[in-house]
């Protein structure tokens, strides 16, 4: 496929990043407080490591991993925001694991996707 | 980008700038949660300096103590003294108890005396400290120099036997899963971690042999958690008809220890009500006891009450029914969904309006012995269909005899009392007494509960009575054998009337307290059973129908006095009352009633379980969370003014050196109300958990926690904790090396047993001491007592409320919180109101009649609240028909403050439904500040705080805003959290050390940010210049 020629570790990596980031989009939609910023940055995330995949624009796979492992890691801590409270609720035994399952495996893509931007930063995006 | 080094560059920005990404938000939730991180670690953002000349006297509550030991061990005496007080004595044939622990042996009976439930889980549980001890019944024996068969604790030691044992939610000893989480379906297993006959090997009970045996039956409570009536045993192997039923290996267990002992004494080691009748009736069952959750030092007063070094003396404050699952209440309790809840295809909910449940108290009044009392006169006297097969647990016509094993307020003594009601006078509009001689008929000195019951007159077809209920008791001192003592028994009349929903007033209001004309009957008794018996033999004349179900029960007609009401009185008892809580009943919302309600006119009818409920467009009013609105109203209110005054201005310093309020209505408060920024005011209500300081008024940091056996641990770890260096110099300061830093003050008996001594010098003794731990732990406020009722014996939360009574709840309350009170901490009594289950309490609509809101589950907050000596109170987490509990106005406006007077302030419980619970209907309906706010940011309509602009147009929203702040403001000046304030003292602000690092760490990662994207940017442009060259 054209889309693949020529292209190295920046790129692959961008596009896990772009996986990971719709997965941990996916999983936030269960997550039990949630906030919308937090998809707002998800979805900017998501935007920019689809986008430089399809548009050889070199401005746009320059910013694209510095940007995305912002977006993703803004994410992943600024869900905290909301969830804390839950969060002690479960460490001091007032609530049970279950309830922030959900929120852990979230922010542990979204964590996640913010080192694999980090890594593809320092990566080519083509041969 | 081919450049090498412009990589490397991009790579480090990449890495920088994602750590401030992580950072700065990492940082807002931790400014964010400053006072929960401060209470935590030990830190503070504030101290107070005083600016004066050092010389003023800053402490206005002094400590009894002069160290926390001495306070340590006050506290474990007097919870000795009120399991003492407290254990109830049911049964004991042939006096097989006392044990003469000199000469004989015990051999403990049950893997449960191994893992006996000390108290409850999260809000009551009983942690401790690593060098406290936890008295089970095997340590209390050991202590108190009983002799003990070794190798029965052996067995049950074994790793083949706590195999068996109750470990739910990470706890020996525990057999529940509490969850906070909603629920679509009833608890399904509960673990009564009994151990099967077969491990019992021949020697083990050979060792038994000669020996008395002590059986320990358990249950366990819990916050979040309830038991179920179909649930099964998690034990392998185990089974039971119900829960609070005994299992089989209990049954085996129990004939094994029938076989191997000189005679049996069994422990019920329980705070629901179990099924114990087969006890009773089982002749080589010698003794029961009944011993509760006795907290952390409880079990060492069962010791002496085991011994006879004392003498019990406690009473039920439930009733002990045959069949657990007997009652009304019974017929609605647990999950019942609306047909158009968000599980349904429907859609008029949503799972964030928390409102797909509801539960139908359709017994109106008769809950616990009001129901089982009023149809037993019922079959007495022949009317209502009292006879009827409905609700009979045998499927043969209802008989009280088959229904009751103990009822409520029974008891038994090593010695015997004659009980003598010589007066009864009382004054409408003022006080009542009852004058009482107690002899001591026996041969060991004991103490004497004198419990006062009356009967109202009942009219068939009018509002519904209880045939008998409590209106006061009070407690002997200890009488020695053949002493005599004259006591009064003090009641308020206002508790005799009935509340008549359809009563039209004098100024044309509905709804009013009623006393009807008509005969009253006083009388007193060993339960309300016996009370009842007297009412009837002095009002038939003769003792013949009437049906007693213990030996030991006396009908004696001279214990009952008539009193007549000529003319009835609906006034005088109803100044501000009207109609408030209409929209409780079920009935309401619909054209035809859905619901049949029990009455006594004919006991065969309200047996129904109310399912299917479809909410209708006026009930999702409440139920998606739409009953106010922020609008643009009124000239505005004044914010931020410099009038020159702090809190300390409004303090009253007494001659006595006692410090009181100004009057609520002085206009100093206006003034001082009016220095707070909206921006405080604001964060106070959103975040009332760990109440920060307002600068402008300096009102210093205070910390509030739960629960009703002390501070718990899990909160405040130790009299250390709420201490900072900056505090040295306070009298009572504890610091981080005492002895005492990290003790557990979570400590005294659970409700159920300080409720059953019947003693109210006690259990005032009890909030002092509550006070005292305050004082040495830097607390200011205890979310204590539990004042909900037990509805059912299925609640497993039984355990943080006192009893089935309303007015055994009201007394009790009143006591612990005026001790309390006298020592400056502010006791905030929960939860207000109607959470007499836990099952999806997050939400859930509560429905029933106004007259038993009003006459059971408000009147035992009624006492606490209408004197004010409840400083606070927690709202409970249900809903009040549709409408969240702090958003309904008719409880929290029109009952609490304008009927019952209440100048306390109220608070949340924590936000489990940032939706449901939302700031802005709390705050228009006067129903206090927010425990914790976390998750307001991910809710429909936000924080408080990025609302401020609409708030700041809506002059009647801020106006109560006002209003919740200067409650609590009004109570904290008259508490201990002015100990070291003077009119001199200012507030300091200052960065944690947490802060600092937090702040630190972004500062570096914003510079290596700027600095790595720099050189990138340089490394990009000289690769650019170097291309085009």
């Amino acid at each position: 496929m054209a889309i693949f020629a020529n292209k190295s570790g920046g790129f692959y990596l961008t596009a896990l990043a772009a996986i990971l980031t719709l997965v941990s989009l996916i999983v936030y939609n269960s997550v039990m407080y949630t906030y919308t910023l937090i998809y707002v940055l998800l979805v900017a995330a998501l935007v920019l490591e689809v986008l430089p995949l399809f548009l050889n624009i070199p401005f746009l796979t320059g910013v694209a991993p510095v940007a995305n492992a912002v977006l993703n890691g803004a994410a992943g801590m600024g869900s905290a925001v909301v969830m804390v409270n839950q969060i002690a609720y479960v460490v001091t035994g007032l609530d049970q694991m279950s309830t922030i399952t959900s929120y852990i495996v979230f922010a542990s893509v979204a964590i996640v996707a913010m080192l694999v931007n980090i890594v593809a930063a320092f990566l080519k995006w083509e041969k | 980008m081919k450049n090498k080094k412009a990589r490397l560059w991009r790579g480090l920005t990449a890495i920088t700038a994602a750590l401030l990404a992580l950072l700065i938000p990492a940082t807002y939730t931790v400014n964010d949660n400053l006072s929960v991180l401060n209470s935590q670690l030990g830190t503070s953002s504030t101290s107070m300096v005083d600016t004066g000349d050092g010389t003023a006297d800053s402490v206005y509550y002094e400590s009894e103590f002069t160290s926390v030991a001495d306070l340590v061990a006050a506290k474990n005496e007097l919870a000795e003294q009120i399991s003492e007080e407290g254990s109830v004595l049911l049964k004991n044939n042939n006096d097989a108890l006392p044990i003469d622990k000199d000469t004989e042996t015990v051999t403990l009976w049950g893997m449960n005396s191994h893992t006996p439930t000390l108290g409850g889980m999260i809000g009551s549980s009983t942690s401790v400290d690593s060098d406290q001890t936890a008295y089970g019944i095997e340590e209390a024996l050991a202590a108190k120099g009983f002799t003990v068969n070794q190798d029965m604790i052996d067995l049950y030691s074994s790793d083949a036997a706590m195999a068996y044992a109750r470990t739910g939610f990470g706890a020996t000893g525990h057999g529940l899963t509490p969850s906070f989480a909603a629920t679509y379906e009833s608890p399904s297993t509960y673990q009564v971690g009994e151990i099967p006959a077969s491990l019992y090997t021949d020697d083990v009970l050979a060792s038994a042999d000669d020996t008395v045996a002590v059986v320990v039956i358990s249950r366990d409570s819990s916050e979040a958690a309830d038991y179920e009536v179909d649930m099964v045993n998690g034990t392998e192997g185990d089974s039971f008809e119900r829960p609070l039923a005994l299992s089989d290996y209990e049954r085996d267990m129990i004939e094994l220890a029938k076989e191997h002992s000189t005679r049996v004494i069994v422990l019920i080691n329980s705070d629901c009500a179990m099924e114990i009748d087969e006890l009773k009736q089982d002749d080589e069952i010698d003794a029961i006891l009944w011993v509760g959750l006795p907290g952390v030092n409880g079990f060492l007063g069962v010791a002496d009450i085991l011994s006879g070094d004392e003498n019990p003396s406690g009473h039920l404050s439930d009733t002990y029914a045959t069949n657990s699952a007997s009652s009304p209440a019974m017929q609605n309790f647990g999950v019942y969904t609306y047909t158009n809840s968000s599980q349904s295809s429907a859609g008029d909910l949503t799972s964030d309006d928390k409102g797909d449940w509801y539960i139908v108290e359709t017994e109106g009044i008769y809950v616990g012995y009001k129901y089982y009392e009023t149809r037993y006169e019922d079959s007495v006297l022949g009317q209502g269909n009292a006879d009827s097969t409905e609700g009979s647990s045998t499927g043969d016509a209802w008989s009280y005899e088959d229904e009751m094993t103990y009822p409520f307020g029974y008891g038994l003594s090593y010695t015997t009392f004659e009980q003598t009601l010589d007066d009864v006078t009382l004054e409408i509009g003022g006080t009542g007494t009852a004058t009482v001689t107690v002899t001591n008929t026996g041969d060991v000195a004991g103490k004497s509960v004198v419990q006062l019951y009356v009967q109202t007159p009942y009219t068939d077809g009018g509002v519904e009575k209880s045939a008998i209920q409590l209106i006061g008791f009070t407690k002997t001192d200890t009488l020695e054998p053949n002493e005599s003592v004259t006591v009064t028994v003090e009641f308020d009349p206002e508790y005799m009337c009935s509340y008549d929903e359809d009563m039209v007033k004098a100024d044309g209001t509905t709804g009013a307290w009623v006393l009807d004309a008509g005969d009253y009957y006083f009388a007193i008794g060993n339960g309300a059973h016996e009370a009842l018996n007297n009412v009837l033999a002095n009002k038939l004349g003769t003792t013949s129908g009437l049906t007693t179900i213990t030996d030991e029960e006396v009908i004696n007609a001279d214990n009952a006095i008539l009193w007549t009401l000529d003319t009835q009185d609906i006034e005088t008892y109803s100044e501000n009352v009207e109609n408030a809580l209409q929209n409780m009943d079920i009935n309401s919302y619909y054209d035809e009633d859905v619901v049949e309600y029990f009455t006594r006119s004919d006991w065969s009818t309200g047996w129904g379980t109310v399912t299917d409920l479809t909410a209708t467009d006026e009930m999702l009013v409440g139920l998606t969370n739409s009953n106010y609105e922020l609008t643009e109203n009124g000239d505005g209110v004044t914010w931020g003014a410099d009038n020159g005054l702090t809190l300390f201005d409004m303090v009253v310093i007494n001659d006595d050196g006692t410090i009181s309020a100004l009057d609520f209505d002085d206009e100093q408060w206006d003034l001082l109300l009016d220095q707070i920024t909206l921006d405080e005011a604001i964060r106070f209500i959103e975040k009332a958990g760990d109440l920060e300081n307002i600068d402008s008024i300096v009102l210093p940091r205070l910390y509030q926690n739960d629960g009703p056996l002390g501070f718990t641990y899990d909160q405040v770890a130790g009299y250390a904790t709420r201490w900072t260096e900056n505090d040295s110099s306070e009298p009572t300061y504890v610091s981080s090396d005492d002895e005492y830093a990290t003790e557990s003050m979570n400590t005294m008996p659970t409700e159920p047993v300080v409720a059953a001594t019947f003693n109210t010098e006690l259990v005032e003794r009890e909030g002092e001491l509550f006070g005292e731990d305050g004082l040495w732990a830097n607390e200011v406020s205890l979310f204590a007592p539990g004042l909900n009722l037990h509805r059912t014996p299925y609640n497993a939360r039984n355990h943080e409320y006192y009893s089935e009574d309303s007015m055994l709840t009201n007394i009790m309350g009143v006591a612990v919180c005026t001790g309390g009170q006298s020592k400056g901490l502010m006791m905030e009594p929960k939860h207000l109101a109607f959470n007499e289950q836990e099952t999806n309490r997050s939400g859930i609509s509560t429905f029933m009649t106004e007259q038993a809101a009003r006459e059971n589950n408000l009147r035992a907050f009624q006492g606490a609240m209408s004197t004010n000596v409840a400083d606070g109170v927690m709202t409970s987490f249900n809903r009040v028909g549709t409408v969240y509990s702090s958003a309904h106005s008719g409880l929290m406006t029109q009952i609490v403050r304008n009927e019952w007077g209440y100048t306390g302030w109220l608070i949340t419980d924590m936000i489990n439904g940032a939706d449901y619970m939302n700031w802005r209907d709390i705050v228009f309906a006067g129903g206090g500040a927010c425990l914790t706010s976390s998750g307001y940011a991910g809710s429909t309509i936000g924080t408080m705080a990025a609302s401020k602009t609409a708030i700041s147009k809506d002059t009647e929203f801020q106006e109560q805003m006002k209003l919740t702040i200067k409650y609590y403001l009004y109570n904290i000046v008259e508490s201990s959290a002015m100990n070291g304030l003077t009119a001199d003292t200012e507030i300091v602000t200052n960065l944690t050390w947490f802060q600092i690092l937090c702040y630190a760490a972004i500062a570096v990662s914003a510079v290596l940010t700027v600095a790595f994207a720099a050189l990138w940017l340089l490394s990009l442009r000289k690769s650019k210049s170097q291309q085009d060259s």
